[in-house]
């Protein structure tokens, strides 16, 4: 699919080209681009994402972007919340510092990649819960 | 004292942009000190063990006391630190614990003045100061005073980093998504354990720790819709303390011992005994499941199998429960499994079995061991119903329940239970 928008991070001056699969995934900022043509237009500059988390937030969503879409998060019903079973891709995707993994959950709430998010938070979770408190300080 | 004393450098840099909100703020303070000088609270207070001896009676010193923190809490807003310390050390030398009436005080102040900002939770904050005796429930206030005072800073941290590090920290994530977090750290299975671990970890996980929207959710997850209000506790949380009710990061289980003469050898002065134990165990689950299993093997192989909702362990018998306030009922049925490697000499058992339904009812009842709550669990009537396929017949028997075949279930936690949640807490 043609390039539809072109994004950048914060920290550096790397062009991300973003095609319309990957972008619908972006619930948050989808709108702003909406039909237009934006490859003459200026690359659009996430504040809050680094161009390193930016690359693997794409990674992640090339690989999901198949999935069915989530029902919005704020549902409040168990059923649209639940996470079965993390695939392995999944599992070495985010066996990553605990650095990548709180940018990544910026990344993706700010995005508005509810999936993404979900899992970010729930491995965060599993690697809280379990533990005790004297762990999660030498964590932290 | 010491904590708002922790907080003058963060608060320092901020405040100095808000002129207005401080003199509205500092006019509150003096409206609320001079109306509320003979209030009971004050009484109660004054009255409290910790207080210098005689400032009971006159309430001159405490006044004053009043007064210098007053001093002191302007001058921090101002940023003058240093000047601030004074007026703290000078009022607490009059008034030890100073700064926790002060607190009190200015929470009762913002309750009043805020009512309508928080109609939703008005119920929470006044039970919260009608027990401000409770050190659990102060605590929670001094903190959150902490953070309010910080929000006028466009970010709110909850908590910061104990050692500079270069790399991004969790205390950079916002409350919102924190608290998201700590439902997925309860998660779906109600584990209220890990969660009191991450309020133990620093001072902003534990003000979002105790949100008494997650404990709300813990309770109607735990008792269902039903609990519609935490009376007679002032709070969710203590209520899901104080109140009996199963827990579902381990298993309860029970060892049974039994000595049976073994078959004779030639030997035969000395009949060999066997020595016979088995394990029962009880594995609950939130939403009503029950898990019962007695085996044989050591409980670490098979603790582990029983994880998760969809355990198929050989044996094992499966049912709902049901609570009304420590008593536990429960129907469970045995597990029919499809490939089952029975052993021979069981075999012929097995298809006995095979035309006729066993139903086990069960009557238990929650206890505590000790000072640790709803650790025990003991028998009070266990029963099968045979139900006969082919007669269509149903018989019942009771179990004898003897202290030796019986004897009650204890609690133990399993490590694995927790290390993985498929769905966060929701109501």
């Amino acid at each position: 699919m043609a390039t539809i928008a072109q994004l950048k991070g914060w920290d550096s001056e790397e062009v991300f080209n973003v095609d319309g699969e990957i972008l619908n995934q972006f619930s948050s900022i989808k709108e702003l681009f909406g039909n237009a043509d934006a490859s003459n237009s200026e690359p659009l500059s996430l504040p809050n994402v680094s161009a390193a988390t930016f690359q693997k937030v794409i990674e992640w969503c090339k690989h999901h972007k198949d999935d069915p879409s989530l029902p919005p998060l704020k549902c409040n019903k168990a059923i649209s919340e639940q996470i079965k079973d993390v695939s392995d891709w999944d599992r070495e995707f985010l066996h990553v510092d605990q650095k990548t993994l709180c940018e990544l959950i910026l990344a993706a709430g700010y995005l508005g990649i509810d999936g993404l998010f979900r899992l970010t938070c729930k491995t965060v979770a599993d690697m809280i819960s379990g533990t005790t408190s004297d762990e999660n300080n030498f964590q932290h | 004292m010491d904590m708002l004393s922790e907080s003058e450098d963060e608060v320092e840099d901020s405040s100095l942009s808000q002129p207005s909100q401080l003199d509205k703020f500092r006019e509150e303070w003096h409206a609320e000190l001079q109306s509320r000088v003979p209030s009971p609270f004050d009484n109660a207070r004054s009255s409290s063990p910790v207080q210098k001896p005689g400032s009971s009676k006159s309430s001159t010193p405490y006044e004053k006391a009043k007064e210098l923190f007053m001093n002191g809490v302007w001058a921090e807003k101002n940023g003058l630190v240093y000047e601030a310390m004074e007026y703290y050390r000078k009022a607490t030398k009059i008034v030890p614990d100073i700064d926790i009436q002060m607190t009190a005080l200015y929470r009762q102040s913002m309750a009043q003045t805020a009512n309508v900002q928080e109609s939703s939770e008005t119920d929470r904050t006044a039970a919260e100061l009608s027990e401000e005796l409770d050190e659990d429930t102060d605590l929670c206030t001094r903190f959150d005073q902490l953070f309010s005072s910080n929000c006028n800073e466009l970010k709110t941290f909850y908590c910061s980093m104990e050692k500079p590090q270069k790399s991004m920290h969790i205390s950079a994530l916002p409350g919102e998504i924190l608290t998201y977090i700590f439902r997925w750290v309860v998660s779906s299975d109600v584990d209220a354990r890990s969660l009191e671990q991450c309020a133990k970890v620093c001072r902003g996980f534990y003000v979002l720790a105790r949100d008494p929207c997650i404990w709300h959710h813990i309770c109607t997850r735990t008792w269902g819709p039903g609990c519609q209000s935490c009376q007679p506790y002032s709070t969710w949380r203590a209520l899901f303390i104080e109140k009996p009710h199963l827990y579902y990061h381990g298993v309860y289980m029970n060892k049974v011992e039994l000595f049976r003469q073994g078959e004779s050898t030639l030997e035969r002065y000395y009949p060999p005994w066997m020595k016979v134990v088995y394990y029962r165990y009880l594995r609950f689950f939130p939403d009503g499941v029950v898990f019962m299993l007695t085996s044989s093997y050591d409980p670490i192989t098979v603790i582990s199998q029983l994880r998760s909702h969809g355990a198929q362990v050989e044996g094992m018998c499966r049912g709902m429960y049901r609570m009304k306030e420590n008593q536990i009922s429960c129907i469970l049925k045995r597990v029919k499994n499809k490939e089952t490697k029975v052993n021979q000499r069981y075999k012929r058992n097995r298809e006995e079995i095979k035309d006729s339904e066993m139903t086990f009812y069960l009557d238990l009842t929650l206890h505590g061991h000790g000072t640790q709550p709803n650790m025990v669990i003991k028998w009070e009537k266990y029963s099968v119903s045979i139900y006969h396929l082919d007669t269509q017949n149903e018989s019942t028997s009771d179990f004898k329940l003897t202290k030796q075949d019986f004897p009650p279930f204890k609690f133990a936690r399993v490590k694995s239970y927790a290390t993985e949640s498929t769905a966060p807490l929701s109501g």
